[in-house]
């Protein structure tokens, strides 16, 4: 099984070596005369407005948050999917669909709170927000 | 004689090690998050080295691309981190160096003298098929019931930031 | 494979708590349903749960040994349904708990008590730690939602932070029991152990101190105990009432278990190492208790030092030891949630200085006389109920022959005399000086008080109910 694990490790090394190749075989050939226009940030190229490192609002948090909790679903469900056809050729398919779907269906109800809560909701805060700017 | 997986043993421990280290010592919260990041990939590999290849993935998944996101995210929501520099004191006071270095030593003493009942590697191959049906059998009451808990968590994180958000 | 649907016939009550906790969180998502009257369909649902548990019978292991349905299940998770019921009547009658979050917190009350029900019957080192994250986890949320004390924030995260720690330790200890005997149950783990190579030596005691450094965080003993006072100081004072319950209890079952299946000789080891723990924990929540000025942190460490006591009938290791640990429980409840309610009214605001409290007895004498009955019965004093549950744990402890462990605790209970009585000399016999102030409670809590300290009379004086409901406590029966 590692020898397996040896095709992950080759394209580990070519993904990292392809960067560094390319971004060594460019500081070779491209001119180099910085200033201070071109040292600025890099923003869609638009002028950066303020520092990088400020409070985010908290509903990346929450967004990040319901992102690990599915995450963590699906590597729950991911052995199961694997085996499905075998427990379904065995005759258990039915307690199998029963047992994830069960599994599912209280995640599930997660989801429904998170969304009647507006815990996914961003029109909301950003509208708020504007409307905070256009009164002062 | 050092095979191939022996070698990997050590790359994988200098990674941990060195990431760690600056987990640990960084003043930048966020270069903390970062470094997190390179210790927890490690500890995939060594999944990988212990046989464990479904647990590797999972562990790059969930830990190196989920919770260290939500890290990351949980630091860029610290007050003060428009200052980078005092964001992360790092250095506690001279008894939390006496706690963890005295922990580190009876760990390391009694580890040592411990004989472990081991069991050679054996290659088992693909171990998916072998979760799944322990999931779906012998872990079903576990793998139902954690289900609560995500849920619950769920609640409580909207609960808090909707609260706060109000407040 | 086997199939496992049917099983659910023997966990009723589970499936049930299980489903309201579903119901909650959907009812907060459907408008139509969030407007009907929650407390009530939630007490309805503990009732039916505690029906449930007192129609089964028999022992029965579960789920591939994960769990093990017996009398000492059933009749614990009867006590849970109790001190919950207890809890939602408190929480509708204390102002720091945010209304609007009501499916929410019962939700998450729910869960803590599915947590709780898979911790005392879980024989099965996964189902442990999943029982006890359950019960962790909503605690952690409910002690950050004080509507009135913005510290509680700082306190669930204190709180966070050391459960998380304290789960990495048991899970760390477990790593070691797993690799040492290859076995996650219970039975397979002590037997595993019990290797002459293994048994005695540094691993051994390393492994097994780690694993229950996880349990005794749930029941704060010490070493474990820091988060105690903090988090029950700041959050809502049902939740601490709960929270120096029903938890605890859960931990201590949980204990119980863990060391049913053990060999005579680990039993010897391990008696003399919870009663070290038990000897600390109350001395330790004693000492700290008598310079306390805030009255919810004085029972923090009153409940540390409880805790302590009742690691007295765990530590003597026979069934004998685990039917005093029951008696004591019920007790033990009644007091401590009296002892809470009664404060819940008396307090405004965030003040819950001692100081405060001056000459109450002329403004609510039925009041401060029933929180005078729940606090002597905390101390131990010989008409109430505490008095006759301590006696019996002092009486199992020396017919184990526990000499120090029996003299320590004597010396504690006299020790707890000092500040039980200096809370009700503060509020009898103090002269009021602060001006007229008005009580908001609904007079329900004082029935509530009084109807917790008519029982501590009436066990004080005969007991002999409580003893039959305690020689139910089987294991494996």
């Amino acid at each position: 099984m590692l020898e397996n694990f040896a095709y992950v490790f080759t394209f580990l090394i070519v993904g990292i070596g392809f960067v560094a190749l390319n971004l060594f075989v460019s500081s070779l050939i491209r001119p180099n005369n910085p200033n201070e226009q071109k040292e600025t940030v890099y923003d869609c190229g638009e002028l950066p407005v303020g520092p990088g490192f400020t409070q985010f609002n908290m509903r990346f948090y929450l967004v990040a948050f319901v992102f690990v909790i599915f995450d963590v679903e699906i590597a729950f469900m991911y052995p199961v999917t694997v085996i499905f056809k075998d427990m379904v050729n065995s005759g258990w398919g039915i307690l199998a669909f029963v047992e994830i779907a069960l599994f599912i269906i209280i995640l599930l109800v997660g989801f429904i709170y998170a969304w009647s809560q507006g815990g996914l909701e961003w029109a909301k805060s950003i509208k708020s927000q504007f409307e905070k700017t256009q009164d002062t | 004689m050092i095979g191939i997986p022996e070698i990997f043993f050590y790359i994988f421990c200098a990674l941990i090690f060195g990431s760690s280290l600056l987990v640990v010592f960084s003043y930048n919260l966020l270069r903390s998050a970062f470094a997190l990041f390179f210790v927890l990939f490690g500890i995939a590999g060594f999944y990988v080295l212990l046989g464990g290849d479904f647990l590797a993935v999972i562990q790059i998944m969930v830990y190196a691309g989920g919770i260290n996101i939500l890290l990351i995210f949980g630091t860029m929501m610290t007050g003060s981190i428009s200052q980078p520099e005092t964001s992360n004191p790092s250095f506690q006071g001279i008894l939390t160096l006496i706690g963890g270095g005295g922990l580190l030593l009876i760990l390391l003493i009694i580890l040592n003298h411990t004989t472990w009942p081991s069991q050679s590697l054996i290659d088992h191959g693909p171990t998916t098929k072998q979760i799944g049906q322990l999931l779906l059998r012998n872990y079903i009451l576990p793998f139902e019931v954690i289900s609560f808990l995500l849920v619950a968590a769920m609640v409580g994180a909207i609960v808090l930031i909707n609260k706060g958000e109000r407040s | 494979m086997v199939n496992t649907l049917p099983y659910l016939n023997f966990i009723p009550a589970y499936v049930l708590i299980g489903i309201s906790i579903l119901i909650f969180f959907v009812g907060k998502a459907v408008p139509k349903i969030s407007r009907l009257p929650v407390t009530v369909f939630f007490i309805f649902i503990l009732c039916i749960a505690f029906m449930m548990e007192g129609a089964g019978s028999g022992s029965q292991v579960l789920f591939f040994n994960m769990i093990q349905i017996d009398s000492f299940s059933r009749l614990y998770n009867q006590l849970f349904f109790l001190v919950i019921l207890s809890t939602v009547l408190m929480m509708s009658n204390s102002e720091e708990i945010d209304s609007d979050l009501r499916w929410e917190n019962y939700g998450l009350l729910s869960t803590i008590c599915l947590g709780m029900m898979f911790m005392v019957s879980s024989k099965h080192l996964l189902m442990t730690v999943v029982g006890i994250e359950l019960v962790s986890l909503p605690s952690y949320l409910l002690v950050a939602m004080n509507k009135k004390n913005p510290a509680s924030k700082e306190a669930a995260l204190k709180y966070v932070l050391f459960g998380s720690f304290a789960t990495g330790i048991m899970l760390y200890g477990m790593s070691f029991l797993f690799g040492l005997t290859g076995s996650l149950t219970f039975e397979g783990l002590w037997n595993g152990l019990s290797g002459y190579h293994i048994l005695g030596s540094p691993i051994y005691f390393l492994a097994i101190f780690m694993t229950l450094g996880g349990i005794a965080f749930k029941i704060s003993a010490v070493p474990f105990h820091f988060w105690t006072p903090d988090a029950y100081q700041a959050a809502p004072t049902p939740i601490t009432a709960f929270l120096s319950c029903a938890p605890k209890v859960a931990g201590l079952a949980l204990l119980m278990r863990f060391f049913a299946v053990l060999l005579p000789e680990q039993s010897e080891q391990m008696g003399v190492f919870i009663s070290i723990v038990a000897m600390l924990t109350m001395t330790l929540g004693n000492f700290a208790a008598l310079k306390q000025t805030d009255i919810k942190r004085l029972l923090a460490y009153s409940s540390i030092s409880h805790a302590g006591f009742l690691l007295m009938g765990v530590a003597v290791m026979n069934d004998a030891g685990r039917q005093v640990v029951f008696f004591y429980i019920p007790i033990y409840l009644l007091m401590n949630l009296g002892a809470f309610m009664a404060i819940i009214y008396l307090s405004k605001g965030t003040n819950f200085q001692i100081d405060s409290y001056k000459g109450m007895i002329y403004k609510k004498p039925l009041l401060v006389v029933s929180l005078a009955v729940c606090m002597f019965s905390l101390a131990g004093i010989p008409p109430f109920a505490g008095f006759i549950g301590k006696l019996y744990l002092f009486k199992v402890v020396i017919e184990k022959e526990m000499f120090l462990l029996a003299i320590v605790a004597g010396i504690n209970s006299v020790v707890s005399l000092y500040y039980y009585v200096y809370v009700l000399k503060v509020m009898i016999i103090d002269k009021d000086i602060t001006p007229e102030i008005e009580f908001k409670g609904k007079p329900a809590t004082i029935a509530f008080v009084a109807s917790c300290a008519v029982p501590l009379v009436f066990f004080g004086i005969y007991w002999v109910p409580l003893l039959d409901w305690a020689s139910k406590v089987v294991l494996f029966q």
